[in-house]
């Protein structure tokens, strides 16, 4: 009678319920609301709902699915994780050693078409022109209190590029990840709604109804040398910039040159969606209540959420800014609408450009014109992410 | 204050992405000028029998001009049933009318309608 009783002792102290802390079940709670925001309410449910299960299953105590001292200190030890790890461990090793990121890329140049760049290549100057919003959040967050790498982190949502945003955290400030990458991302579903009072602030009526020439056809060479140069010259320039632009272009390179018809497949959809499961919940998992803990943290989540509106909105006033410098640049050939698309949430921004010009002009078809600088700022955001690295890392 | 990784950071990024817009733009006028080097032989050649006419389609050195001498000339015989004729077409010369919508216009109102219609 006496085993059996000191069995149930047991088997009780050892569950969940006697161990978990406070923290365990309001994170707990914070995943069901992500939930339901993914699944009722459909908002980005393709991430959010990996993450806030994620969230969820690393919160439930004792689950020994993922340990947040095997990654302090920065130092990643093998070992250990191979000993002590549990599930949530094994695949976080992808975001922590920087596969899963690259890897995205690898999927978003093979689904990119570069074409519209290439036929407009001052394109580029408006995906550069709206990165400024990276390096005026870098600052806002150092005024805040942020160590340098924490704001460089923080500076990069407004690349607006989840990729891009989870492999500079992960190596120059892993302890704010995971916000970091849920504010990344819920600011890129929100660009609809964030960008067009900005772009409507900063130009004319006369400047929003301007047209645009209809651009060239691209050949296909030029398409096929594209992503070779871009490689080229980026990562000789920006060697931190290799893991991501030389994916991006990989992708690009396999489906422009139409000799890989199945990678591309593969590339553009299974992969994008197996590492979009793995990031998804090994992102999710690192929020959890031991890490959490840690004091000033909340402090910490709502700076960042600040910050990232801070990012979107400096990101699109300049893209804006510089449109309207192009404008009168070349006469009156350039409608500075498109600027804001360089704010590289493809294709979102690309298609606020497209609405906002409509509205003063129905006939006005910027769609096209927005996808060089919403391509652009791809690269330019890639390019940052590796300046920030080469100076903080 | 992360300025000085501001300033660092902007100019790096603008002077990668406007030497790498320069290096397209060369490659694009390279490949550009090969293609209307081609241009200007076809149009060279002439068929035995020929009347002027003037039509309304544009002119513009985006598209493979060869093509579209090719495509109106046909659309032009099949229209006056000049083929059975015997007879044949030489387009002399084309200009767009000003204010007709763009190709993309058309194109993406196409679409609209068309996911509309199912």
């Amino acid at each position: 009678m006496n085993g059996f009783l000191t069995s149930i002792g047991d088997l009780l102290s050892q569950s969940g319920f006697a161990n978990g802390t406070l923290l365990n079940y309001i994170l707990i709670l914070i995943s069901f609301v992500l939930m339901y925001l993914a699944i009722v309410k459909q908002y980005e449910p393709l991430l959010l709902l990996p993450i806030a299960f994620g969230m969820f299953l690393t919160n439930l105590p004792l689950g020994g699915l993922m340990h947040a001292k095997l990654w302090e200190g920065g130092h990643v030890s093998i070992q250990d994780i191979v000993n002590e790890g549990g599930l949530l461990d094994f695949l976080y090793l992808g975001v922590k050693l920087g596969i899963y990121p690259p890897l995205i890329f690898l999927g978003i140049g093979a689904m990119t078409d570069f074409g519209p760049l290439i036929a407009n290549p001052k394109s580029l100057i408006l995906g550069a022109a709206a990165q400024f919003g990276i390096f005026f959040t870098l600052v806002g967050a150092r005024i805040l209190g942020f160590t340098p790498q924490q704001a460089g982190a923080i500076g990069i949502i407004g690349g607006a590029d989840g990729p891009t945003a989870i492999y500079t955290a992960t190596i120059l400030a892993p302890e704010l990840l995971g916000a970091i990458a849920i504010a990344a991302y819920s600011y890129m579903a929100l660009v609809p709604i964030i960008q067009p009072p900005i772009m409507k602030a900063l130009t004319t009526k006369k400047e929003r109804l301007v047209k645009m020439e209809q651009l060239r056809t691209v050949s296909k060479t030029e398409k096929v040398i594209f992503p070779i140069l871009v490689t080229f010259l980026v990562v000789f320039a920006i060697p931190a910039a290799a893991p991501l632009v030389g994916m991006l272009m990989l992708g690009n390179l396999l489906k422009e040159s139409g000799v890989a018809e199945r990678l591309v497949k593969t590339a553009a959809n299974e992969l994008m969606n197996i590492i979009t499961i793995f990031l998804g919940i090994s992102v999710g998992a690192t929020a959890n209540a031991e890490k959490l803990s840690q004091p000033g943290y909340g402090f910490q989540v709502l700076g960042i959420i600040i910050l990232g509106l801070v990012a979107f909105s400096v990101g699109t006033a300049f893209g804006v800014i510089f449109g309207k410098i192009l404008c009168w640049v070349t006469g009156g050939k350039v409608n500075p609408l498109i600027g804001s698309a360089g704010v590289s949430a493809v294709p979102m921004a690309a298609r606020v450009s497209q609405v906002v010009g409509a509205k003063e002009d129905p006939t006005n078809f910027l769609l096209m014109h927005a996808m060089g600088p919403n391509v652009a700022g791809v690269i330019g955001s890639a390019v940052a992410a590796g300046v920030l690295l080469s100076i903080l890392g | 204050m992360g300025l000085d990784i501001t300033a660092i950071g902007m100019t790096v990024v603008f002077i990668a992405l406007i030497v790498l817009s320069l290096c397209i733009d060369i490659f694009g006028r390279l490949f550009t000028r090969k293609r209307t080097a081609r241009n200007t032989e076809l149009a060279v050649n002439n068929p035995n029998e020929s009347r002027g006419i003037q039509t309304e389609p544009s002119s513009d050195n985006q598209i493979p001009e060869e093509e579209l001498v090719a495509v109106i000339t046909a659309a032009i015989q099949a229209s006056l049933g000049l083929r059975d004729a015997g007879k044949r077409v030489v387009v002399k010369s084309f200009r767009r009318l000003p204010g007709s919508p763009s190709v993309w216009n058309v194109t993406g109102r196409m679409e609209q309608l068309g996911s509309k219609l199912v």
